[in-house]
């Protein structure tokens, strides 16, 4: 379609999803604020360049497509409640976190920043100042609220750090030519191997082993290709780094952290073993953030030992897998929560 | 994306590679875009002299082309010959498909 024309489109479904209830405040302004901006571009014709146009209504689309699908009660509420904590540990507490539900194990991040677009390329536009960074993820619909199962996402959060945020991938390569994508060198596959690995380490910090057991499940015989390195390589990285063990990719990472002035990587999560609780049928009770982290990997541990040992922890008469995968899923969901609400109301009502 | 995936296409336009385009195809660059490309040129230049030179202001677009400039002689020597201020439509053509590598989808 053209520019222009899809601009149009673009700029009438937000004003429709304006109107939703659902959204957060801040998520109403950027709405009004990238229409405002399409509405000046409408109206100027013959202003801009053609590139420019034909670039804003791509990025235009896929906001729109973002922030569609942070409007239905599909969002995967108490995971992104910890993207949020991560993302502040990042210095990146003002960042939405908007959803796109898509299909399949469709994990993903879309690198994309309107608001640097709109400040560098519709020159006229002026913005009055606002600005707002915003992750946007992509979520399969069938696990949006299977918490266990949205371990990557801090897999795409960390991508999201990197190639959303601060570029630490290609300033290690700027650092480091050193090879990571072994055998045969290759810029492209060289760049986005460290890209994985660093999404990797970065989930691991937060969720540990079952940032890598998740990519097991999904892709656990994947051999190496020009877009990923293989699993076995990048369990390899992660167990190496949660062990406290050196890595030379490891090392590759900390030195661009270092030189971008931003956190070094680093273990977050406390391990806590959700076992007394989740056999009771009764929600885990985190004592802090950290051990809200713990929770994915234990939880991910007590639903798969669940079903390779045939455990009946609940004494069902018949035992099925879905009800396994179903009440830890449920648990798991509900422990965030009560910890999310717990949080809420001492914030609440600890004022000055 | 988390498993692998087929690379095509340009999926994240950013005003670097917008501002190549236009220059790509003879057409002259609005005021704030160009002087933006000046900036990403000099920083880059900056980086492949001295990587350790990079701080958290320095553009992200400045280090990817550093990487680029540094992995391409002919690239270095089409960016020196035509300085920061202007490049031909050659020049932004071959920085373009050099920055390709950085665009797959994730």
């Amino acid at each position: 379609m053209r520019p222009r024309v899809d601009l149009n489109l673009v700029a009438r479904a937000l004003r429709h999803l304006n109107d939703s209830a659902y959204f957060e405040d801040r998520l109403h302004q950027f709405t009004s604020h990238i229409v405002a901006a399409i509405q000046h571009v409408l109206d100027n014709p013959g202003v801009y360049d053609a590139a420019i146009e034909e670039s804003f209504a791509r990025t235009a689309r896929s906001v729109q497509a973002y922030l569609a699908g942070s409007t239905s009660n599909e969002t995967p509420y108490e995971v992104v409640y910890c993207l949020k904590d991560a993302l502040t540990r990042w210095k990146l507490g003002g960042a939405a976190i908007v959803t796109f539900m898509t299909e399949g194990h469709n994990f993903h991040l879309q690198p994309l920043d309107p608001w640097d677009f709109i400040e560098k390329s519709i020159a006229n536009y002026d913005s009055k100042g606002f600005k707002l960074v915003v992750a946007m993820i992509g979520v399969p619909d069938l696990y949006a609220h299977k918490p266990v199962f949205c371990v990557p996402l801090f897999h795409e959060l960390g991508h999201f750090v990197d190639i959303g945020r601060y570029n630490i991938t290609v300033t290690s390569l700027a650092l480091n030519q050193n090879l990571v994508a072994a055998p045969g060198y290759n810029p492209q596959t060289e760049y986005f191997h460290r890209l994985e690995h660093f999404a990797d380490l970065f989930a691991a910090c937060f969720v540990g082993r079952s940032s890598v057991a998740a990519l097991e499940a999904i892709a656990g015989a994947a051999a190496a290709s020009q877009s990923h390195p293989s699993t076995v390589q990048r369990v390899a990285v992660v167990e190496a780094f949660l062990a406290g063990r050196n890595h030379p990719v490891v090392d590759l990472f900390q030195a661009a952290l270092k030189r971008l002035q931003l956190p070094e990587l680093k273990i977050v999560f406390e391990t806590v073993d959700v076992t007394p609780d989740f056999d009771d049928a009764r929600t885990f009770t985190p004592k802090n953030i950290e051990q809200v982290y713990g929770m994915f990997d234990s939880a991910w541990s007590y639903l798969f030992t669940a079903i390779d040992q045939n455990r009946n922890p609940w004494a069902l008469p018949v035992r099925k897998d879905a009800d396994v995968e179903s009440l830890t899923n449920d648990l798991t969901e509900k422990s965030i929560r009560n910890f999310a609400i717990r949080q809420g109301w001492n914030a609440a009502t600890s004022g000055p | 994306m988390l498993a692998a995936t087929t690379l095509d296409g340009d999926q994240n336009p950013t005003p670097f590679v917008v501002a190549l385009r236009i220059l790509s195809n003879n057409r002259s660059l609005p005021e704030k875009l160009s002087a933006y490309l000046t900036d990403v040129f000099t920083q880059a230049l900056q980086v492949l002299a001295d990587p350790e030179s990079i701080t958290p202001q320095t553009l992200p677009e400045a280090i990817k082309l550093a990487v680029d400039l540094r992995e391409s002689a002919s690239l270095r020597d089409a960016l020196a010959s035509a300085g920061t201020d202007t490049i031909s439509a050659k020049v932004a053509q071959e920085i373009l498909t050099s920055e390709r590598r950085f665009a797959a989808p994730r």
